[in-house]
């Protein structure tokens, strides 16, 4: 006999911080454990949801499939079918007329040079923000360092999920990516012997000068590469890694623990498109002196 | 010393310079030119997109492997750079130096902030 469950997300509405990302995690939680099971996602209390965070729930599912179990979503409002039919989160895909979304898309942990190229030819499209060179840059460069950061230490069972929205009127470019790993205080245990809580290990990754490489190849430059540009831009650097929750906005960082774990690490990148800084090289280094 | 250049982009197949297995790639070039007496002019055309995680395996872990003063005799200025290969190369080679040379400072920050000692030094 078929074995069904029926789960909900909660709403009503879906944001990038922590009550949104909470909804999201708890969602998974409801499913630990379940396997062979068909199980039914009830949206129906969802009036809207940030398209950029479909790739957490498609991780859940993930994981959830490699488990046996099969989905179907029911309860779903049309504008939200609509948007995210738009990023190809549902198979049924609507155009994007607007060009505006960059679709939520998979990629082996060794495909570093495919997602470059993705976001890549995602933001190059007229639609996309009239960033500045400067601007574009950077915003490449923090991306490059998040799916090089996931690639190196999440052991993950199943692949890296990317996808982002562009919002025109708030003029905000978000961007997400997500592994199914092992989160970051289980990387920081194998690595270095030491337990943390999740809030702190996030805390801990974050902080400049902090690596969990051991051996032959250092580490610890790319988050805080990110971190530095986000403060520059007055953007938003959101990160939840299994119960922890972290988000740095503009200077300011706010931590705290989800209700229910997450599983895997999901960094979310909110960048203001109207940033006009010059990003200028603060010092260039001597050719002759770089060794 | 023969100076021979080190061609990034041709070793890594293009101008995305992103994984730690393309750095890799170019590692292993570099190091032979170290172990042969040559001196390796790294190339930089040609790369419109470049990691740190790249740059660490490519030429951060040179530092694990050789002496500073034997890298420095065995690695020319590097060739064709924009101002932007040059700012994160030097990043990269900075950490690397403080990583390899004082390794034990990286575990006593952790300490300070965890309170806690990592059993490997302990």
């Amino acid at each position: 006999m078929e074995r069904n469950i029926e789960v909900r997300l909660r709403g009503p509405e879906i944001h990038t911080d922590y009550t949104g990302l909470n909804a999201i995690s708890s969602l998974g939680s409801q499913l630990v454990g379940v396997e062979n099971t068909k199980i039914t996602v009830n949206l129906s209390s969802i009036r809207w949801m940030e398209a950029h965070l479909a790739p957490l729930l498609l991780i859940i599912i993930r994981h959830c499939e490699a488990r046996g179990n099969w989905f179907e979503f029911v309860g779903v409002s049309e504008k939200l079918k609509l948007i995210l039919s738009k990023n190809g989160f549902f198979a049924s895909s609507s155009p994007d007329i607007y060009n505006t979304t960059l679709r939520v898309t998979e990629f082996h942990s060794d495909a570093a040079i495919s997602f470059s190229n993705y976001t890549r030819e995602n933001l190059a499209r007229p639609e996309m923000p009239k960033m500045t060179a400067a601007l574009r840059s950077k915003f490449y460069e923090g991306i490059d360092e998040l799916f090089a950061n996931c690639a190196l230490h999440s052991e993950a069972p199943i692949n890296i999920c990317a996808g982002g929205q562009f919002y025109p009127r708030s003029e905000r470019l978000c961007f997400t990516i997500v592994d199914g790993g092992i989160g970051m205080d289980e990387v920081i245990y194998r690595r270095k012997s030491i337990r943390l809580s999740s809030v702190n290990a996030i805390d801990w990754a974050m902080t400049p000068g902090n690596t969990t490489r051991q051996g032959d190849i250092p580490g610890g430059l790319g988050l805080k590469i990110i971190r530095a540009f986000i403060e520059s831009n007055s953007g938003k650097l959101l990160i939840v890694s299994n119960s922890g929750y972290w988000c740095q906005n503009g200077s300011e960082v706010e931590c705290g623990s989800l209700v229910s774990p997450f599983p895997g690490t999901a960094v979310i990148l909110d960048i203001v498109t109207s940033d006009h800084n010059h990003y200028d090289l603060a010092k260039v280094p001597d050719p002759r002196d770089i060794w | 010393m023969k100076t021979i250049s080190v061609p990034i982009s041709v070793i890594v197949g293009g101008g995305i310079c992103v994984s730690a297995s393309d750095g890799h790639k170019v590692f292993d070039v570099i190091r032979q030119h170290i172990v042969n007496g040559n001196r390796a002019a790294l190339s930089f055309s040609g790369v419109t997109r470049m990691t740190t995680a790249f740059l660490n395996a490519a030429v951060g872990q040179l530092y694990g492997d050789f002496d500073e003063q034997k890298i420095r005799q065995h690695l020319a200025p590097p060739e064709d750079a924009e101002d932007w290969h040059l700012v994160r190369l030097k990043i990269v080679v900075d950490r690397a130096k403080i990583y390899f040379n004082d390794n034990n400072s990286i575990d006593s920050i952790f300490s300070s902030i965890t309170g806690q000692v990592n059993d490997k030094n302990s």
